[in-house]
């Protein structure tokens, strides 16, 4: 008895060290397979090579802008997303879910799911279901913060930091785009803009002023866009003053030459009080090198009434004719009052606007979560990835 | 007794072995077993900053210049706050017994810490300019002239702003390095020593391309090709844009209208001196019947020479107007490659149908694209022309049914797109005029 | 005295059992930790050598890279532990369709064990791939891959070389 006492303890004081052992061992495997499929993700651009500007389903997972090589991924492949953050949208109209990704009011990325691609069709192309579960977070390096010191004179707080620290001596250029509520043709409602451009000072702030911008009559939005040696951030500030009734962009379809946008009225998307209908103007937009937006024309459904319920004018479609990445922007309003007016932005590549990216599972309560980031570049907006990434298998993982 | 002494070394033995393996069967901290790869992030961070040429800029200026404060700020941006850094500058030297010699060197820690890992990045001095040598066209395959049209007795149409001169001009920037040999086709007698089959300083005739600059209207050389051109039974011009078809199909030539409605017009300045194309411009005469109108007869008769068919007087406009047109996104693909970036959206009055590409013998699947179709109009593409049951080509046409004023990068951009001539960029050996970027990351804080 | 004497009777072969159990116990323990340490070793090394195949694919299948042949040395240890492996793959498509994907499932074996693990490399339809043997102990182990033109596409042939 004491004999098989000793085997018995012998046995177990040395199985509970060399079990941890043998987990560290596979932890360490899980750190180089971590590191491992992150450049694969990122240092390829999927089958087949242009599966983001498109709506077919790929069979290899890849984020890499094929135009390129490096650390340069597609705008438009992680716009075909699902977001892990956001909670998904449903638009009775069209009867589907939207990806959402919406920063703050009036800034709407919405992408239909039966177009975007889920955690678990990523996981199966890398050939990693069932094995590893992983999320990915793709976020910009410099975020710009806008903040209102005073409303009268208008005078805004430009915040920017990195990942570590605030960004100074960054300059600021910034596009101030007012509405009109009856500034375009056939009494639409359209846009004017202003640029300017500021430094921010050793705290990695500046401030801008407006003095003959009313914030009681004047719906805006304000994008600034700090940069400096190499790093691009953008931020944006909006001042709505009609929210109850708005647009609400969707994405319909990714075209092989052009996306199609669907605009909505409000009610049908989030309900509310008061419904109107409301009259709407949609403008593209491309960033230019110096930081200007130049104007690029759209088609048809370019402007438009939309009306709510079971009214025939809830929503309107618009091509974008072009991949290149841009700012749609809608212009609304329900009545000549300019208090009865509002703007939207919705992104043409997800870093026109410099969107977050999150794809994956939560690896909140695994036993082992393994991560590695990556500095990466999205149309040149300097973005993170970061990849956290765990083993399925509990304590029996190999490989 | 005995048994319980024996207890007693088997426990010894037991707690000792225990004690002595545990003494060495030290297991690692976290982040040693699950590192994050520095290399990796060291590099990608390099490149993140080089991405507007900036670290490429600093690595060159003197050690007190403010750039070096802005790079150090812009490290600590986007670097994690618990990753610590040390970037060093290495001046690269040919020759002698050291390759690398440190010349300036920041930090925002004394330490790395124990496991550090670093990358390596080469930065060139923007006094450097990168040689760009471009694969001839034609070097593949024979041929490989360029006809530029820059006839001093001939008028242009549809080329307000510019004269056929000087968008011949800068045509020959744009492409000469692209082709063997670029020919400047100076007046009408010369475009009749090409049509002859003659070249002019010796070039290869086949397979060249031949760039009309004159827009809507072609010139025509005075003597034979003005007698056979002109029809007594239609009183038009088309017959000479007939023969110039069966010249394009005989000589496997690229003919390239880079404006409105092709071969609209015949321009001589000498042989049309008291005529007038109807707009009041001398030296030109609309092509068809009694130079009062009819003037698609030139497009339709030079089809029908490219395509071997037989003559036949046919004043029928074909084109159409699909207003606003796109690059496709292979056109906009090479515009980053060749570095050609005309506006990715144009008006387009005088798109071809796509019929003629049945019509013709014009197959699809040999179409280069410009523009993207709109309906059943093609705004621009480069047409080959393949004749039934054969599979050589025989002739094309690059038609750009743009509205004026003719931008003329579109035409290089186009052609360009239908060579794709390949660039082979050279490497910067010069001394002193690269450096090596070294950036050591390490990790603090946490276990 | 006779209970001292069946006492030692059983006693002292106990004991020495115990000179014969205790190593062994020891040895079986030890045993599952080598391997499992050979495993995840060698797993390390598939998933780095699949990974490497398939950045050179998606290097060289970029437009911009015309026909040619690339040979890159991965860098792998030669020896696990003193053993040397071996590496085979096959070839095969994900679905039906013409431009299917296609998967080279990656095995390696360590010399003189039993030990084999499988990695799974996803590479886009217009590859190929020679079968070779890649020797990890062979000064020369490598990945080739030759980029052609074949009718109508750029393909690449992937092998290992050496």
């Amino acid at each position: 008895m004491v004999f098989l006492g000793a085997i018995l303890l012998f046995i177990g004081l040395f199985n509970q060290t060399i079990q941890t052992a043998i987990l560290y061992q596979r932890h360490r495997s899980i750190a180089t397979k971590c590191s491992d499929l992150l450049d694969n993700m990122l240092l390829n651009p999927g089958v087949p090579l242009y599966w983001g500007k498109s709506n077919c389903t790929p069979t290899g997972f890849g984020l890499q802008d094929p135009e390129f090589t490096q650390y340069r991924l597609s705008p438009f492949s992680l716009m075909r997303l699902i977001s892990s953050s956001g909670e998904p949208v449903y638009y009775l109209k069209t009867g589907q879910y939207y990806s959402n990704v919406t920063v703050g009011f009036g800034n709407f990325l919405l992408v239909p799911f039966t177009e975007a691609i889920n955690y678990s069709v990523a996981t199966h192309l890398l050939g990693i279901n069932g094995t590893y579960g992983f999320r990915l977070t793709i976020t910009p390096i410099v975020t710009v913060s806008i903040s209102k010191l005073q409303s009268n004179p208008l005078t805004l707080s430009v915040n920017v930091k990195g990942a570590g620290f605030p960004l100074s001596n960054a300059i600021v250029s910034y596009c101030f785009i007012n509405v009109k509520p009856t500034g375009g043709e056939q009494n639409f409602p359209a846009f004017t803009t202003d640029y300017g451009a500021n430094s921010t000072n050793a705290e990695g702030s500046a401030i801008l002023s407006f003095p003959t911008v009313d914030e009681t009559k004047e719906s805006y939005v304000l994008i600034a866009y700090a940069h400096h040696s190499g790093l691009i951030g953008t931020g944006y500030y909006e001042h709505i003053l009609h929210k109850e009734n708005y647009v609400v962009p969707f994405i319909s379809n990714f075209g092989n030459e052009s996306g199609e946008v669907l605009l909505a009225h409000s009610w049908d998307v989030h309900g509310g009080d008061n419904p109107a209908a409301i009259t709407y103007n949609a403008t593209f937009v491309l960033l230019t090198e110096d930081f200007t937006l130049r104007e690029m024309p759209l088609g048809g459904g370019k402007v438009g009434l939309l009306n709510y319920g079971n009214d025939p004018h809830t929503y309107e479609k618009v091509s974008i004719p072009t991949y290149n990445p841009g700012i749609l922007v809608v212009t609304y309003r329900k009545s000549a009052n300019p208090e009865d007016s509002g703007v939207v932005l919705m992104p043409w590549g997800i870093s026109s606007m410099a969107f977050p990216v999150t794809l994956g599972d939560n690896p909140f309560g695994k036993e082992w979560v393994a991560t590695d980031i990556r500095q990466v570049l999205v149309n040149n907006i300097a973005y993170q990835a970061k990849l956290a990434l765990w083993s399925l298998q509990g304590y029996q993982v190999i490989g | 007794m005995m048994r319980t002494i024996e207890v007693f070394l088997v426990i010894i033995i037991i707690t000792a072995a225990f004690i002595i393996s545990s003494f060495f069967a030290v297991l690692p901290q976290p982040r040693q077993v699950s590192p994050l790869n520095l290399r990796r992030l060291a590099l990608t961070t390099l490149q993140t900053l080089d991405v507007d040429h900036d670290l490429s800029g600093t690595a060159f200026k003197s050690p007190n210049d403010l750039a070096w404060g802005n790079l150090q700020i812009a490290l600590s941006a986007c670097l994690p706050p618990n990753i610590v850094y040390n970037l060093t500058i290495y001046e690269v030297l040919s020759g002698g017994t050291q390759l690398y010699t440190p010349i300036h060197s920041i930090s925002n820690a004394e330490s790395l810490g124990v496991s550090s890992d670093a990358s390596s990045y080469l930065v060139a001095s923007s006094n450097v300019t990168f040689s760009v040598t471009p694969e001839k066209i034609g070097q593949r395959g024979g041929g490989g002239t360029l006809y530029i049209l820059n006839c001093s007795d001939a008028n242009g149409w549809w080329i307000t702003g510019y004269t056929a001169q000087s968008l011949a001009a800068d045509l020959y920037n744009l492409l000469s390095p692209y082709f063997k040999a670029t020919i400047m086709v100076q007046n009408t007698t010369q475009l009749a020593k090409i049509l002859n089959g003659t070249s002019i300083q010796g070039e290869t005739l086949r397979n060249a391309t031949v760039i009309n600059t004159f827009g809507e209207a072609v010139p025509i050389p005075a003597g034979y090709y003005t007698t056979i051109g002109y029809r007594s039974s239609d009183r038009s011009y088309a017959n000479y844009t007939y023969t110039l078809g069966l010249k394009v199909n005989q000589y496997n030539w690229t003919w390239v209208s880079i404006v409105g409605y092709p071969f609209y017009y015949v321009t001589n300045t000498v042989t049309f001196k008291d005529i007038q194309n109807t707009w009041g411009i001398y030296g030109m005469r609309i092509m068809g019947t009694d130079g009062n109108g009819g003037g698609p007869s030139g497009l339709n008769a030079f089809l029908q020479g490219l395509d071997r068919k037989s003559y036949s007087y046919n004043p029928n406009g074909i084109t159409g107007n699909p207003g606003l047109v796109y690059l496709t996104s292979e056109a906009l693909y090479y515009c980053n490659y060749y570095g050609i970036y005309p506006s990715p959206y144009q008006t387009s009055t005088r798109a071809l149908p796509d019929s003629i590409l049945t019509t013709y013998n014009l197959p699809e699947s040999s179409v280069t694209y410009i523009f993207n179709k709109k309906n059943s109009w093609i705004p621009g593409a480069v047409y080959r022309h393949i004749a039934a049951g054969d599979n050589k080509i025989t002739g094309s046409l690059f038609a750009l049914g743009l509205t004026r004023t003719p931008d003329i990068r579109l035409t290089a951009l186009g052609l360009l797109c239908a060579f794709k001539p390949r660039l082979y960029r050279s490497e910067y050996t010069a001394s002193g005029t690269s450096r090596l970027v070294v950036l050591q990351l390490g990790q603090v804080g946490g276990v | 005295m006779t209970h001292i004497t069946i006492e030692y009777m059983i006693m002292v072969p106990v004991m020495i059992l115990q000179i014969f159990l205790f190593p062994l116990t020891a040895s079986w323990l030890m045993n599952i930790w080598v391997d499992s340490r050979r495993t995840l070793a060698l797993q390390e090394v598939a998933s780095h050598l699949g990974s490497t195949i398939q950045q050179l694919y998606f290097s060289l299948n970029h437009e911009t890279i015309f026909a040619g042949t690339a040979t890159y040395s991965p860098g792998l240890p030669p020896f696990i532990e003193n053993y040397d492996y071996i590496g085979n793959a096959t070839l095969r498509t994900v679905s039906e369709s013409e431009d299917s994907s296609k998967v080279l499932s990656l095995t390696l074996t360590l010399a003189k064990t039993k030990i084999t693990v499988t990695t799974l490399v996803i590479l886009g339809p217009n590859v190929q791939w020679q079968p070779s043997v890649f020797v990890s102990n062979s000064t020369n182990a490598c990945i080739k891959a030759v980029k052609f033109w074949d009718t109508d596409e750029y393909t690449i042939r992937l092998s290992f070389g050496g």
